[in-house]
């Protein structure tokens, strides 16, 4: 009997750290990957640093999403995601943006007037 | 703690060869992918050089053929009545279990690998984003490996083959689709919203699609290393328990 | 370390089925042990467990002074054990199955070549080797989970019904193999078995396990001296007609009684067929013998019997 108890202990304790895991995963290894592309898509080349350090003024990006709409595509919440990690400056831009002082807004403005929900 | 890992590994990998089975899987799914590439992805009027049709027929493609692969992992042992031969030789629980998934997984990659014409056609008729296509390939044997833990659990867990099938069919059409609407339908209503998005993020078409745009992220490859982990790690205390019966 | 295997109070449960019921067993060094006993007694269940295949319930089993459940690695190195039903991987070939199990067990190389080629030898495989298992005979394939056992020389044998579907010159082979492991020494075998026989021909100690526990054990010839034809007298006489054969007989010092076993006519004298039983299973023979002397009565056989082991099987598992 104990020895079912100790199955299904273990059995649990494994669902908890797989769900640990990845959540853990996710915020803490935000920024680690490599990009693979042949063209270096996901890193900044050294033509746009250079173009980007010749402007004086600070630039600021706004990023709008709505995550209501996008409720079925998970793909593009991920895509997301990945856009506000890149603000951020946890990407293959570094922290290259954030010295542009980017502002970013993930949540849709309140004067859009999209159907909600 | 492995004793034994190296014998079943290449007892059950020189399995798969002895029986027509694994040549008859093989020719099905180079067929299959190249039916998904070339007619249902229509990749020669797309005109593009790229591998995007042939990898998004993989997950579906896996879907069906990998509980195929993974539902005599130990549903066999135990209808044949081996496991009491297997059980009672020194080989660690761990070296048997880690064994015959490697094993498995050996065989898929194989089968993987032989699509490599497709990659030769794509070069000589574009120029294609290699990195792109081999971040590809690498995404698509990661996510194998996690649809072969899955239906090692599902195969340790019942005496049937045709059980095994179907629960790993289930689990892994899941886990897919973990993202998406019918799945997420099914726990909007009670779960919290926190929780919800969390199992989004357990899909493993997100996954391997990030994977497959040509990055590879830590964390996709610590998703899919978990789902290996504790699937593996499932099935090991599965086997144990059911040595009470 | 002559304690080979010991277990103290081995329990296995299946819900509310006691399978195994607190069994103390230990052998010892250089015994060849009878496992007896009606199905479902226990005998496969109890050596799943020293095996290590199933957990029992309570109790422990120790195997060259290493406990299953603590130390299984262990345990499995030194077992050497044939399954009910010698299951194998069928679509292997014996070859190449021998070189997995070789494998596993740590042979390579040449120490491996040597101990499959010697398994071979003693379980005669060699007209088979390189066909699959599946193909194989029922007789061919317990011989090949025979040499899977005996591939490592290993200190304990275990054996669950090891001549099983074999025929009467493979249940020989199988018999003398045993007995030549037994005698190279060092070595403790266990092997269970309906055939009583088998008991006689190649164990030194019988037990008879009924309903989980040990009812009986012993040597198979104190086994045997229980049955109650142990020493009795089989005769076929032609005595004058008239003569009372049974009475005079059941008469005699140390005569229990007489067993008819049918008169035939015909000819000058009937033949009287009867068995003179002993009391205690003490001779009786000289006794018998002296008495059909004195008084002239025509002998077709006299025969002494040791006993019959389905006799005392039966008498002591109450079937």
């Amino acid at each position: 009997m104990s020895k079912r108890l100790l199955g299904a202990g273990t059995l649990a304790a494994l669902l908890v750290l797989f769900f640990a895991i990845n959540i853990l995963s996710n915020t803490a290894l935000r920024g680690a990957r490599i990009d693979l592309t042949q063209d270096k898509l996901y890193t900044l080349s050294e033509g746009a640093r250079a173009i980007a350090r010749g402007i004086d003024e600070p630039i600021s990006l706004t990023f709008y999403f709505s995550r209501s709409l996008a409720v079925d595509r998970p793909d593009l919440r991920g895509r997301a995601a990945r856009v506000q990690e890149a603000l951020e400056g946890r990407s293959g831009f570094g922290s290259f943006i954030p010295s542009l002082s980017a502002r970013r807004r993930s949540r849709p403005p309140r004067r859009a007037s999209r159907a909600s929900p | 703690m492995l004793r034994g890992l190296r014998a079943v590994f290449l007892r059950e990998l020189t399995g798969y060869f002895i029986t027509p089975v694994a040549y008859v899987f093989i020719v099905i799914f180079l067929v299959m992918a190249g039916v998904f590439t070339f007619q249902l992805g229509r990749w020669f009027q797309a005109e593009q050089a790229d591998l995007r049709a042939f990898f998004d027929a993989h997950p579906w493609l896996y879907l069906f053929l990998i509980p195929a692969l993974s539902m005599r992992l130990w549903a066999e042992e135990r209808k044949s009545g081996t496991i009491e031969l297997l059980l009672t030789l020194p080989v660690s629980r761990s070296a048997a279990v880690i064994g015959k998934f490697l094993a498995a997984w050996a065989f898929a990659v194989l089968a993987l690998t032989l699509t490599f014409p497709v990659w030769i056609t794509v070069n000589y008729l574009g120029n294609p984003d290699n990195g792109v296509i081999l971040a590809s390939y690498l995404g698509s044997a990661l996510m194998a490996g996690g649809f072969l833990a899955v239906g090692s659990l599902m195969s340790a867990i019942t005496n049937s083959q045709v059980i095994a099938f179907i629960l790993s069919l289930v689990a892994c059409f899941a886990f897919l689709l973990a993202g998406y609407s019918p799945v997420l339908e099914f726990f909007q209503g009670w779960a919290p919203q926190g929780i919800v998005d969390a199992i989004a993020g357990f899909s493993f078409l997100t996954h391997f699609q990030t994977i497959s745009r040509g990055e590879l992220a830590a964390r996709d490859l610590v998703f899919f290393g978990s789902v290996i982990g504790v699937f593996l790690g499932a099935t090991g205390v599965v086997i144990e328990m059911k040595k009470g019966q | 370390m002559s304690e080979m295997i010991v277990t103290a109070g081995l329990t296995k449960r299946f819900g509310s089925i006691t399978a195994v019921d607190r069994l103390d067993l230990t052998v010892q060094t250089g015994e060849v042990l009878g496992f007896l006993g009606p199905n479902g007694a226990g005998k496969s269940t109890t050596m799943k467990m020293v095996t290590g295949f199933l957990s029992p319930t309570s109790g422990t089993a120790r195997v060259c002074g290493h406990e299953v459940v603590a130390e299984p690695l262990k345990v499995k190195e030194r077992i050497g054990y044939l399954p009910e039903g010698a299951p194998l991987y069928s679509d292997m070939t014996p070859r190449a199955f021998l070189g997995f199990i070789a494998e596993v067990r740590g042979l390579s190389g040449t120490a491996k070549r040597k101990a499959v080629d010697r398994a071979i030898e003693q379980t005669q495989l060699e007209g088979v080797l390189h066909q699959p298992i599946e193909t194989l005979s029922k007789g061919f394939k317990r011989r090949v989970g025979l040499a899977q056992a005996i591939l490592h020389d290993p200190s304990v044998l275990i054996l669950d019904e090891p001549t099983d579907g074999l025929d009467p010159n493979q249940k020989h082979q199988v018999r003398r193999l045993i007995r030549e492991m037994a005698a190279a020494g060092g070595k403790s075998i266990v092997l269970s078995t309906h055939i009583l026989e088998e008991v006689d021909a190649v164990c030194t100690r019988a037990v008879i396990i009924a309903k989980g526990r040990v009812v009986s054990d012993g040597t198979p010839a104190s086994l045997v001296a229980k049955s109650k034809y142990h020493n009795s007298v089989s005769l076929g006489l032609r005595p004058p007609a008239g003569t009372m054969v049974f009475d005079e007989l059941a008469r005699l010092a140390g005569v229990a009684a007489v067993e008819d076993n049918g008169t035939i006519e015909g000819g000058e004298r009937p033949l009287v067929r009867c068995t003179v039983m002993a009391v205690g299973g003490r001779p009786i023979q000289e006794a018998v013998a002296k008495h059909i002397g004195q008084r002239g009565w025509g002998v077709e056989w006299m025969h002494t019997q040791a006993g019959r082991l389905d006799d005392v099987f039966r008498q002591i598992t109450g079937g």
